[in-house]
């Protein structure tokens, strides 16, 4: 009896992969790709690989540390907008260091993001916490550092037409809790 | 014309004018042509009785009430509709006239539609707001049948050939409202000073105004002035009863925080939203019409405009985008169709019109000339790799 349930489980795992479409996300969107959970949004060429760990930024006594991890066929479900697919994304996690003791340690992504269509660039969503969790986009650029070795990338966060409703109370902080253009380094 | 019958159905005809000129010069400055009712045609929507003939078929029309979206209702009319052939018996209607639903007609002369057209009671609308326009699915218990506002009834207490609302195509008022905002001078003034601040590092908009209703009134569209924003925020229009349209720029140079895009953001369409619903406030009560509305962008690709085809998803998308997760998959769905930076403008559009149809915001998408003028509509075509575009 065990056996027939496992064979029939098998089964059913076979039917729902097979019945899957996966895309490139280095391709554009198909129609009612984000519907009916078919769609699986791959990063078929493992371009976000590079990006895996922890960078640092230092600057005198504060460091600013990014953790990148990759969430694989993560299930976006939002039934309210009608969106059912699966997808690859990345999720950040930050902290922030004075003089060696961490000051701030953000909680990391619920929701993973983030696309990359050539290699290198990385255009994802940036959640600022000490910013009422407004959200910001962030290009992540890898900077050669040898022969297939990328150990820097380029941290720079996009104000356009992005809601900063802390901003607009506090003009006088820095418009980000973090540092922005900025080179950071794997560790 | 659609007459209101004692069933709540709609009795569809379709009346045409034969008018000069001049004799359209005298209805628009208020003076009726006397013999109008010689030059009124009314024929029905069921008879096709030669090929040419237009071809129609039933289609679900929502009116949406420009002061409250929840009094929005459905009616079921005849619309016209290209004849596949004029041979075929697929449910069009025909010389049969034997499809399903719809009302009957009496072709002929009808009872001066004209006077209740321009006449107090129904007045010209449009069939998206007319405050005398009584709602099927709100019954008014002062008028059970909601035949009180016709200027004559049958024997069965029906609305005769009287018009109890005009349904112009979307489209068409949608075109109509761009070419009017397009004929004024102050307008693309405007409009010019925000394409020249394209190169520059501040973002400008100004609000527009149906200076109708403004007291002592003034020109339709009444243009405000322009207002500085920043280097990523366009400038603020105050909400206003009356402010029908809003206009800004993204500018075109990109810096270390700084990367417009070609086509609409989505913060441009939550501010879109913002301005339509806020004519909708109770607060503010206004005489806007949906049509009304409109949020233009100046680009370095282009002059665009977004129009309100269904408020309802366009209000849905916005409350959405207070999500996280929906946030987050709005910003993806744009990075990966293109919609950056420095991408070519053929593929900001045909990634933004992917995004329309893939998130159903309730909008429609057109572009004008360098002289903002000339207004086409973008849609994908059939293979969603390329842009559809249709004069208005």
């Amino acid at each position: 009896m065990k056996q027939i349930l496992f064979t029939t489980l098998l089964l059913l795992i076979s039917v729902s992969i097979t019945a899957q479409t996966v895309i490139d996300m280095a391709d554009e969107s198909i129609t009612n790709e984000t519907k009916n959970g078919t769609y699986y949004v791959k990063d078929i060429n493992n371009y976000m690989q590079p990006y895996l760990g922890t960078w640092k930024y230092i600057n005198e006594n504060e460091e600013f540390r990014i953790i990148l991890t990759k969430v694989e066929m993560f299930h976006v479900i939002l039934p309210e907008a009608s969106i059912d697919y699966y997808k690859d994304g990345l999720k950040i996690q930050y902290q922030k260091y004075e003089n060696n003791v961490l000051t701030y340690d953000s909680v990391i992504d619920s929701h993973p993001s983030g696309i990359i269509q050539e290699f290198g660039v990385l255009d994802i969503t940036f959640t600022d916490y000490e910013r009422n969790n407004e959200i910001f986009s962030l290009e992540l650029t890898l900077i050669s550092t040898g022969i297939n070795e990328h150990n820097k990338l380029k941290f720079a966060l996009d104000k356009f037409e992005s809601s900063n409703s802390y901003h607009d109370e506090h003009p006088n902080e820095p418009y980000f809790s973090v540092p922005n253009n900025i080179e950071m380094t794997k560790m | 014309m659609l007459s209101k019958q004692v069933d709540g159905s709609y009795k569809a005809s379709v009346v045409s004018y034969n008018l000069t000129d001049s004799e359209k010069q005298a209805i628009k400055a208020g003076n009726t042509p006397i013999d109008i009712a010689q030059k009124t045609f009314v024929s029905s929507m069921m008879s096709r009785e030669s090929v040419g003939e237009p071809c129609y078929e039933a289609q679900t029309i929502t009116i949406i009430s420009p002061r409250d979206i929840s009094a929005s209702h459905t009616i079921n009319i005849q619309a016209e509709v290209p004849c596949p052939t004029d041979d075929s018996d697929d449910g069009f209607w025909d010389d049969d006239g034997d499809t399903s639903g719809g009302g009957g007609a009496n072709p002929g002369t009808g009872s001066d539609p004209f006077g209740g057209l321009l006449g107090g009671g129904n007045g010209i609308g449009d069939g998206t707001g007319n405050p005398n326009q009584t709602d099927p699915d709100d019954p008014d218990t002062t008028d059970p049948d909601g035949t009180q506002d016709c200027l004559e009834l049958d024997a069965e207490g029906n609305c005769m050939d009287d018009a109890t609302a005009i349904l112009v195509p979307n489209e068409t008022k949608d075109c109509e409202e761009l070419r009017k905002n397009s004929e004024n001078t102050t307008f693309k003034q405007r409009m010019q000073v925000l394409a020249d601040a394209i190169p520059g590092d501040i973002e400008k908009a100004f609000g527009i105004y149906n200076g109708t209703y403004f007291n002592p009134p003034v020109s339709n569209p009444a243009c405000g002035p322009i207002v500085d924003g920043d280097e990523n925020h366009s400038g603020i229009v105050n909400s206003h009863p009356v402010l029908k349209a809003y206009a800004h720029n993204h500018l075109k140079n990109a810096s270390g925080t700084r990367k417009h895009i070609g086509t609409f953001s989505p913060k441009d369409i939550t501010n879109f939203n913002n301005i339509f619903t806020d004519s909708n406030s109770d607060d503010s009560p206004s005489p806007l019409l949906q049509h009304e509305m409109a949020y233009y962008l100046v680009c370095d690709e282009g002059n665009y405009v977004m129009k309100v085809k269904d408020g309802t998803k366009l209000l849905d998308f916005t409350i959405l985008m207070g999500s996280d997760g929906f946030a987050k998959e709005v910003k993806d769905y744009y990075r990966k169709n293109k919609i950056k930076h420095g991408k070519p403008k053929k593929d900001q559009n045909l990634g933004f019109l992917k995004f329309m149809k893939e998130y159903n915001i309730g909008i429609d998408l057109y572009e004008a000339d360098a002289n903002f003028e000339n207004w086409k509509k973008l849609e994908l075509n059939e293979d969603e790799n390329d842009i559809n575009k249709t004069d208005c």
